[in-house]
C-alpha cells in the first residue's frame, strides 16, 4: 500500500539552495489556483491515483474549496503545524512508503517510478530532483516517520537517495511561471491539458460558456465553465478565462489570465497579466494593482464550489502594491 | 535646455525655452489633481503650449487623473500644442496600457527626450503643386544625378 501527504500552505522549505520555491509563494498559493479548468493540486492528486496510490491526506492551514477532495481516497486536513499534521498523516498510513510532497511546483513524475527507484535504492529517503535542482517531493520510508515529530526535522537530517526526474517541471515561483504554464499547457508542451473540448486546433471551450457571435478567439485560447464572453472581444494568444468569468464588450484580452469568478469591463485591453476579482498583476512590468471600480474589475460572487483562491494568493505575490480607486469612463 | 523653476507649491517644474516640464505626482488621486492642474492650466492657456509631464513618481492614479491627463492634451492640441509624458512609472504605464490611453499620449523614457522631441527641425512646408518626397530628397534629377 502506498499513501500520499500533501501540504499546502507551508513557508517552511527543507532547505535554502537552488530549486526550492521562495518564501513569497511557498505557501502553495499558484498551485491551488483554477488553470485551465483544474488546479495544479487536483492534477497531482490525479496523478497519484493513476499512479496506484491508496490513500492521500491534503494538510492545509487554511481551509479551501476543491473538487479534488471529494474523491472517496482524499482526505483534507487543516492545522496551524503542517509538518507535525503531515508527520500524523503519514504516520497513520499502513504504507510500505509514502510520498510527501510540499504543493508549489507542478511537476509531471513518473510515481510508480519514484517508489520503484525508492525500494531499489534501500533507503529511508528518496527525493526528486531535476536538472534545475532539488523538488519538494520525496519518497519515503514509513519506519522515519514517527506521528509526534515534525516531518520537516525528518527530511534535515535523513540522509536521501536522488531520484532524477526528466518530465516537465514549472516552479510556479511567479506570475510569469503561472502564465508559462498555460501556454505550455495550451501548446501540448506538458500533460496539464485543459478541462474542454477543443472545438478548433487550439481554441477550447468548456461545458457552459457562451460565446457572442462577434466575439472572436484566436487560438490558443481557453475558456473555462460558464464563462461569457461578449460582442466584439477578442481572446488571443495563450489567454485563458477561467470558470464563471465574464469579459465585457469589445475588451481585448492578449497574453492574459482571467482567473475564476471575475468580471472584465468594457473596452478595455488586457495583455500579459493576470486578473482575479479586483486584482491585477502585470506580467512585463511586475506591478500589482488593486482596481476598486467595479466597472473596471470586480469579483462575481459564485456559490458553486470552486477552487480555493483566497486573499493570500495576493498577499504573496511580491510585486509593488498600488492602490486605484477608481478608472476613467472616458478615453476609449 | 532645461532652467530649473519651482513652482508656487515647491512642486518642480523645469523651463526649457518653450517647454515646460512638469512632475506627476506620486498619489495623482482626486485631491492632488485639482492643485495639478491649478498649476498647469494657466501653461495651457498659452499660445503653442508645449508641456512634458515627468511621470516617475507615479504610483497612484485616480480616475480623475487619467482624465485630467486627457483634458490636458485636449487644451494643448486646440491650441496648436502639445503634451507628452516622460519616465512613466510601471503603475502609470499598466493603467494607461489597461484603459486604451496609452496611445494617445506619445511618450518618452526621459524628460530630456521628451523635450527635444519638441525641438525637432521641422521640416518646411511644401507647395501643392511639388512632389510628395520634394520637401525631404528635393529635386529628384538632383538626387540621381549624385548617385
Amino acid at each position: 500500500m502506498v499513501g500520499a501527504v500533501v501540504i499546502v500552505g507551508s513557508n517552511e522549505t527543507a532547505g535554502g539552495e537552488k530549486g526550492l520555491s521562495p518564501s513569497n509563494v511557498s505557501s502553495g498559493s499558484f498551485a491551488c489556483v483554477e488553470l485551465l479548468g483544474r488546479t495544479v493540486l487536483g492534477r497531482i492528486i490525479e496523478d497519484f491515483l493513476r499512479g496506484g496510490v491508496d490513500s492521500i491526506a491534503v494538510v492545509a492551514s487554511v481551509p479551501f474549496t476543491s473538487a479534488v477532495l471529494g474523491h472517496e481516497k482524499v482526505g483534507f486536513f487543516a492545522a496551524q503545524n503542517l509538518w507535525l499534521e503531515a508527520a500524523k498523516r503519514a504516520a497513520s498510513f499502513e504504507a510500505e512508503s509514502v510520498l510527501l510532497v510540499r504543493l508549489g511546483a507542478y511537476v509531471e513524475l513518473d510515481v510508480a517510478d519514484l517508489l520503484q527507484f525508492h525500494r531499489d535504492q534501500g533507503k529511508r529517503l528518496t527525493r526528486a530532483w531535476t536538472d534545475q535542482g532539488k523538488l519538494e517531493w520525496w519518497a519515503i520510508d514509513p519506519t522515519v516517520v514517527q506521528a509526534n515529530r515534525e516531518l520537516l526535522s525528518v527530511l534535515h537530517t535523513q540522509a536521501a537517495s536522488r531520484y532524477l526526474s526528466r518530465g516537465y517541471v514549472n516552479r510556479l515561483e511567479s506570475p510569469r511561471d503561472l502564465r508559462q504554464l498555460v501556454v505550455d499547457g495550451l501548446g501540448g508542451r506538458c500533460h496539464f491539458r485543459p478541462q474542454a473540448v477543443e472545438v478548433k486546433p487550439g481554441v477550447w471551450i468548456a461545458q457552459g460558456s457562451e460565446i457572442e457571435r462577434s466575439a472572436r478567439l484566436v487560438a490558443p485560447v481557453y475558456l473555462g465553465r460558464h464563462s461569457k464572453v461578449a460582442d466584439q472581444c477578442l481572446i488571443t494568444r495563450g489567454s485563458n478565462v477561467e470558470s464563471n468569468s465574464q469579459v465585457d464588450y469589445g475588451t481585448v484580452i492578449e497574453d492574459s489570465t482571467v482567473l475564476a469568478n471575475t468580471y472584465v469591463g468594457i473596452g478595455l485591453d488586457l495583455s500579459h497579466s493576470i486578473v482575479q476579482g479586483d486584482n491585477l498583476v502585470h506580467v512585463q512590468h511586475g506591478v500589482r494593482l488593486k482596481i476598486s471600480d467595479p466597472v473596471v474589475l470586480r469579483p462575481i460572487r459564485d456559490n458553486r464550489v470552486r477552487a480555493g483562491v483566497d486573499g493570500s494568493f495576493w498577499a504573496n505575490l511580491e510585486v509593488r502594491n498600488v492602490a486605484m480607486s477608481s478608472m476613467p469612463k472616458t478615453g476609449q | 535646455m532645461l532652467r530649473a523653476a519651482n513652482s508656487k507649491r515647491g512642486k518642480k517644474m523645469l523651463t526649457s525655452g518653450p517647454v515646460v516640464v512638469m512632475q506627476v505626482p506620486e498619489q495623482f488621486n482626486a485631491g492632488e489633481v485639482r492643485k495639478f492642474m491649478d498649476e498647469l492650466s494657466p501653461l495651457l492657456e498659452s499660445n503653442r503650449p508645449r508641456i512634458v509631464l515627468e511621470c516617475s513618481q507615479v504610483r497612484s492614479v485616480d480616475s480623475t487623473g487619467v482624465e485630467a491627463l486627457l483634458q490636458c492634451l485636449e487644451e494643448a492640441l486646440k491650441r496648436d500644442g502639445d503634451l507628452k509624458l516622460a519616465a512613466l512609472s510601471p503603475e502609470a504605464e499598466v493603467i494607461l496600457e489597461l484603459m486604451r490611453v496609452a496611445r494617445v499620449f506619445e511618450s518618452f523614457p526621459t524628460s530630456e527626450e521628451a523635450v527635444r522631441s519638441f525641438n525637432a527641425i521641422p521640416v518646411d512646408p511644401v507647395s501643392q503643386d511639388a512632389p510628395w518626397y520634394s520637401a525631404v530628397f528635393g529635386d529628384l534629377r538632383a538626387v540621381k544625378e549624385a548617385s
